[in-house]
């Protein structure tokens, strides 16, 4: 039997997150969703990142400490997480290990929220082959069912991916109002894609996590092919200044069109390079989603 | 044009194969564990860079390629080693000739001659070997069987130059003229132009009598005995035909003498007769000094008539024929060279960019 991926998850975080931040990811996660109704439950400490206007002043001045107020949502929110599991998310990551074990550590670390909140999960997929769902519960079981999925899907035998046609699936499947998490690589937006994303942005609150692809470039490439067609990509052309140069200027300019796209359309975005460094971009993603606000 | 290890060819081809083959399963292992497997590289892929870089790259790769091939097809030529063989047949190298001139005082005047006659004769051999061989009373080897033909041409010019110098100044004060002729009058007393014993001893100039060998001697002499020789020239004849030598004779003749004689200039003196019938009887054959041709005669019989008697096996020379795979191998060498020179270069122009 496979180890719990929720288990995985919550050690990945401990060793790579201290309390500090732990603790502010709680009080973020609190404040994703504003503007909802909410049932106070009980009071505790404030954490950086809480919403200054959620302290309690009366209990603090009573405390000595400064407190704010928790609240549990009053109807359940529907998380879907909107995974592109296509075969490029077999691939390898800037950090040197696969891609899909950084989206399945993303996703855990919605799960475990979710499951902290009582907020229920869902899952949409899908690659060339086709796209499926896992329609939201809130079992830990079924966290566990929906990591598993991704873990199961996003390898190098699975079809190649279809972001626009995963995006225009959701759009339809994806019924309930809710929270999507779109959960993605490094590649590109085509102009179908980005309109799917838009439709998709204006039924749902959508927040965007992209894993980022390995350069060719990179000296910690080993004789590296593309996933897709194995091609081997020559260490002395790879290597090359002049492509070097030029590749990371293609690189910035991307990068630079895309945030400026999600901009506009008002998505959050966390590009996440590394297992050590996710926590980190989640809390980032999570204050910019407060920020872009609605 | 004939391959001296032709197996070199299939040794190499089926290196070639295997090598081919180690490849092929080295790449698809390298492809199924993958190096590191990479996504969305179609954008770094269509990059002008990458295009310029890759087509230079794949240049370099092809021509470095090229010149490995160059450079296998001619160390595996070199390795079959190509040769031109020749069927040789060894020329007659086994015969052996002894010259044996009579220095007694009645051949004093023509031994000069003689011994240019001699060296006329050694001018037609060829590997065969010559040994020279002076008597009066008693024999004197000037030099043994050799076939150091340069050795030949001074030691039988000198002795020449030496008879002739000596007939000069005897003529004149009977002193010896430089000509040293020691050793050729012991025994003196018993007479001398001891015309048998001196065939006799130049006979014992043939050494490897365990081999079959063509021995023939040319002996010059005026017949002229003067004493008691142990053995006659007949007798002498027949060792000689005992072991099997020719005996070939040069005699000074008689014709100058008979000037103004009523005697015709065929007359034939009993010595003559004597010297031509020993000569005869070995074999062998007889001349006079007259006779303009004599030596190439004799040398014609010499060569003729004893290459009769001698085997020769012919043998295979093989010379081989390395240049062309040489050069080729050369060729692609500094081909590998050159193209991994100008992409060093390359590399070091960009680091210093």
């Amino acid at each position: 039997m496979h180890a719990s991926h929720l288990d995985q998850v919550h050690a990945k975080i401990n060793l790579h997150a201290h309390r500090r931040v732990r603790s502010v990811l709680d009080g973020n996660y609190s404040s994703i969703f504003k503007g909802r109704s909410m049932e106070f439950e009980d009071l505790r400490e404030y954490a950086q990142g809480d919403d200054v206007g959620d302290i309690d002043w009366k209990a603090t001045a009573r405390s000595g400490k400064v407190l704010v107020r928790r609240y549990i949502a009053e109807r359940k929110n529907n998380v879907t997480l909107l995974v592109n599991t296509g075969r490029s998310m077999a691939a390898t990551a800037p950090d040197g290990s696969p891609k899909s074990s950084l989206a399945l550590m993303a996703a855990g670390l919605f799960g475990l929220l979710v499951l902290r909140h009582r907020d229920l999960m869902g899952l949409t997929w899908g690659d060339q082959k086709g796209c499926h769902l896992l329609p939201p519960k809130g079992a830990r079981g079924h966290v566990e069912l929906i990591l598993n999925t991704i873990a199961k899907a996003a390898t190098a035998q699975a079809a190649p991916a279809d972001l626009s046609g995963l995006l225009a699936y959701a759009g339809q499947a994806v019924r309930k109002r809710g929270i999507v998490v779109l959960i993605t690589d490094d590649a590109d937006l085509d102009p179908a894609g980005f309109a799917a994303l838009k439709r998709l942005h204006l039924q749902h609150e959508v927040l965007m996590v992209s894993i980022a692809d390995m350069e060719p470039s990179a000296a910690t490439a080993r004789s590296p092919l593309d996933i897709e067609t194995g091609v081997l990509i020559p260490d002395a052309v790879r290597r090359h200044p002049a492509v070097v140069a030029e590749q990371a200027a293609i690189r910035a300019r991307k990068r630079a069109a895309l945030t400026r796209s999600l901009g506009t359309l008002g998505i959050a975005e966390g590009r996440v390079e590394a297992e050590a460094t996710m926590v980190h971009t989640m809390i980032g993603l999570f204050e910019r989603h407060q920020h872009v606000g609605r | 044009m004939t391959l001296q290890a032709g197996w070199a060819i299939p040794v190499a081809a089926g290196l070639l194969a295997v090598a081919a083959v180690v490849g092929v399963i080295l790449a698809r292992r390298r492809r199924r564990q993958g190096g590191t497997a990479l996504a969305n590289t179609s954008r770094f892929l269509a990059l002008p860079a990458f295009g310029r870089v890759l087509r230079r790259h794949a240049a370099t790769q092809v021509l470095s390629g090229l010149a490995v091939a160059v450079l296998a097809v001619g160390a595996t030529i070199v390795a079959a080693r190509p040769a031109e063989s020749e069927t040789i047949t060894p020329e007659v190298r086994n015969r052996d000739v002894v010259l044996c001139l009579d220095v007694s005082g009645s051949m004093m005047e023509v031994d000069a001659d003689l011994m240019e006659s001699f060296q006329n004769l050694v001018k037609n051999f060829d590997g065969e070997r010559v040994g020279l061989s002076v008597f009066n009373s008693s024999s004197v080897t000037l030099f043994p069987l050799t076939d150091d033909y340069a050795f030949l041409e001074e030691q039988l010019g000198e002795y020449a130059r030496q008879l002739d110098a000596y007939w000069e100044t005897w003529e004149i004060d009977g002193s010896d003229g430089g000509f040293d002729f020691s050793g050729t009058l012991i025994g003196e007393e018993y007479g001398s132009s001891l015309i048998g014993d001196g065939l006799a001893m130049c006979l014992d100039l043939f050494d490897r009598q365990n081999q079959e060998r063509a021995r023939s001697v040319v002996l010059a002499t005026d017949n002229m005995v003067a004493g008691a020789p142990y053995l006659t020239l007949p007798e002498a004849a027949q060792l000689a035909k005992l072991k099997n030598v020719r005996m070939y004779a040069i005699d000074p003749g008689w014709g100058q003498y008979w000037d103004g004689w009523d005697i015709p200039s065929t007359y034939e003196m009993p010595e003559q007769a004597e010297l031509r019938e020993a000569a005869e009887s070995t074999g062998g054959e007889y001349y006079t000094l007259d006779d303009g041709d004599s030596v190439r005669k004799i040398a014609n019989s010499i060569l003729s008539q004893e290459a009769s008697l001698t085997e020769t096996t012919p043998y295979r020379l093989v010379h081989d024929r390395a240049g062309l795979g040489t050069a080729l191998a050369a060729v692609g060498a500094a081909g590998l060279v050159l193209v991994s020179a100008l992409a060093a270069l390359g590399r070091r122009r960009r680091r210093s960019e």
